[in-house]
């Protein structure tokens, strides 16, 4: 495990575009009125898949908006293959951006809508309509691209909505929560071409807020939260993250002391509590080992186990857990909670240090 | 593998400049509000107008003009089709691709696809107002254009007056250009006041309706056309009078440069509010 190191990224000088796609933030900050919404952020991404890893209302979709022109930075900058992204439209051509919103016209047929989409991004009627069939048909709405889109499933809609996305190969793509929704055989078709995209090398970034989804694409993860990126690295690593934070299981039994008489000697346990009269929660290190232990005292001692449950196995305990430690590690919580505190990078990866570790699935 | 083998092939053609997207803005918008039955039955019996008055036509100013020998004005019939359009069909179009327009992309977050793009909430706003001012447009200049030629062609006693009645044309197409591009662009901004597609629809019509009957109600009453400042079909109707040189009564003093400033006013302000709300208020911030 790497110790915080604070983001060492430079501003940007000038307005020249890059051939390589990347996607620069430098103390990148949004505010809406009194609230923040992203704090501080400092990144480099280059080529390859990147996860954004946040809990709902962490400020993933700001900084999305951000990238994708949407949103003018309240302080800070950011940086799309060189280009301030916001009204600038060499940026905007090379950036594909699919919303978590469901917008899809329902009146219109998907073709005309990712034609129209296109055409937009400065193709002629004929190749707007030649790429978006592509782009269509990549998704695997071949057949289903002439129909309203008001007679799609949830799925197919995703899928339109990332082939509008993709129709003029942008070099970063963008997608917010891109998975939600989604049935098992548009899962494989997303994943897949999102493979493909990065390994033509595009830079893209998808928000979740499952981990798994972050697994099945790519390596590479950035946890946000509370608008500001707590971790950089591998999912490997944020799984460790998940191991080695203090984690609590609560058991409701018929004697809840006796259960934590007998469980409190097992090595990793770190404390116990008791939240109600017939429940006992231990805080533990080792949950694996832990959860052994509980079962193995349960059946020796003969306890009426009623239910066994862990409060805070999610992602957003490991968030509010790195926000807390990278403010003590900053010298206070109130400098996590205003967005002074550094960032955890996990595995070397310090955000704006330009790392940029290779993508999972093919190279080019 | 390689990018080749996954099918990826490298655009050689010329990407049209930021401009084009006016233009595409436009045919889209036209499109979407194709999809709306408010748009497509207005635009399938608009011609209905020129039906009722080309009869009216017929029978007063060819048959009885015919037999009493008196000289029959055309004029009012064409200036009376513009405010029965106005009345009949256009509040249709508007209701159905203007007042809801911007509220259901807002309800739908839809601004993100365009703004994703190289696209200006200018150009976003003047496809949307486009697309109303083209059905709008089309539902008084066919019928009016129709009842043109049926008084050029038929009926007229002489070259002269047939040469009279062709210059119909021109006071007739400002004012569908005026009545399309006023209803167009207000209600445009009406839809950009809430995300409620049902509230901005329903405000508009009220907005429509209402002042312009209360106008009426006071005038018979105070004998004053001055109230008609509150109506914006009263207003236009004004502008419509002094476009075809219609007859006044003598207790009017609401005239055409009155009317016509205030109309500006009300035009340019509503697209200044959508765009300042499309700018600020969603996503453009």
């Amino acid at each position: 495990m790497s110790a915080p190191t604070t983001g060492t990224a430079q501003p940007t000088a000038g307005a020249r575009e890059d051939a390589t796609p990347s996607i620069r933030a430098v103390r990148l900050s949004k505010w809406y009125g009194r609230v923040t919404a992203l704090q501080d952020v400092s990144l480099h991404l280059e080529p390859g898949i990147w996860g954004l890893l946040g809990p709902n209302g962490s400020g993933k979709t700001t900084f999305l908006r951000l990238v994708a022109g949407q949103l003018r930075p309240s302080l800070g900058e950011v940086r799309v293959c060189g280009l301030a992204p916001f009204g600038e439209v060499r940026a905007l051509r090379r950036i594909g951006l699919c919303p978590e919103a469901d917008a899809m016209y329902d009146d219109l047929t998907a073709l005309e809508f990712v034609a129209a989409m296109a055409e937009l991004s400065g193709y002629s009627r004929p190749a707007a309509k030649e790429r978006a069939e592509a782009a269509l048909d990549a998704f695997g709405l071949k057949k289903a691209m002439e129909r309203k889109v008001g007679g799609y499933s949830r799925g197919m809609r995703q899928r339109a909505k990332l082939a509008q996305s993709v129709v003029h190969e942008p070099d970063v793509l963008l997608l917010d929560e891109p998975l939600t929704g989604t049935d098992p055989t548009s899962r494989a078709v997303i994943l897949e071409q999102l493979a493909k995209r990065a390994a033509a090398g595009a830079v893209v970034l998808f928000s979740t807020h499952v981990l798994h989804e972050v697994e099945a694409l790519t390596e590479q993860v950035l946890l946000i939260a509370r608008g500001q990126v707590v971790a950089q690295g591998r999912v490997h690593e944020i799984r460790d993250l998940l191991e080695e934070h203090p984690h609590h299981v609560r058991v409701v039994c018929d004697r809840p002391r006796d259960l934590a008489a007998a469980v409190l000697g097992e090595p990793g346990v770190l404390g116990v509590r008791f939240p109600s009269a017939d429940a006992v929660e231990f805080e533990t290190r080792d949950p694996d080992r832990t959860y052994g232990a509980i079962a193995k005292k349960a059946v020796e001692g003969r306890f009426r186990v009623q239910s066994l449950t862990s409060p805070d196995a999610t992602l957003e305990a490991l968030f509010h857990y790195l926000v807390e430690r990278s403010g003590r590690m900053a010298g206070t919580g109130a400098d996590a909670a205003s967005g002074s505190a550094a960032p955890y990078a996990a595995g070397g990866l310090a955000p704006g240090s330009g790392a940029s570790p290779t993508p999972r699935g093919p190279s080019r | 593998m390689s990018v080749r083998d996954l099918g990826y092939r490298a655009y050689e053609g010329q990407r049209l400049p930021a401009s084009h997207n006016t233009w595409v803005m436009v045919r889209h918008s036209v499109r979407r509000a194709w999809s709306s039955w408010l748009v497509k039955l207005p635009v399938f019996f608009c011609v209905g107008t020129a039906v009722v008055l080309g009869i009216y036509y017929l029978v007063a100013g060819v048959l009885v003009s015919g037999q009493t020998g008196e000289a029959f004005d055309a004029a009012p019939i064409v200036r009376r089709l513009v405010s029965a359009q106005m009345w009949l069909f256009v509040p249709f179009i508007t209701l159905g691709a203007g007042a809801g327009s911007i509220a259901q992309d807002a309800v739908h977050r839809a601004f993100q696809f365009y703004f994703a793009k190289p696209v200006t909430p200018a150009q976003y706003l003047f496809g949307r107002v486009s697309a109303v001012a083209f059905f709008a447009g089309f539902v008084v200049v066919v019928p009016g254009v129709l009842l043109i030629l049926l008084t050029v062609g038929y009926g007229a006693p002489s070259p002269e007056v047939r040469l009279e009645r062709a210059g119909y044309l021109l006071p007739f197409l400002l004012s569908a250009a005026l009545l399309s591009v006023v209803m167009a662009s207000v209600s445009v901004g009406f839809s950009s006041l809430a995300k409620s597609r049902a509230l901005t629809m329903s405000s508009w019509i009220l907005v429509l309706v209402v002042p312009h009957v209360i106008a009426g109600a006071i005038s018979l009453i105070a004998k004053t056309d001055w109230v008609f400042v509150a109506s914006m079909p009263g207003l236009l109707d004004v502008v419509f009078d002094a476009l075809f040189k219609s007859p006044r009564e003598p207790e009017a003093h609401l005239a055409w440069w009155h009317a016509a400033p205030i109309l500006a006013a009300v035009t340019a302000g509503s697209l200044l509010l959508a765009h300042r709300r499309l700018t600020h208020a969603e996503v453009i911030t």
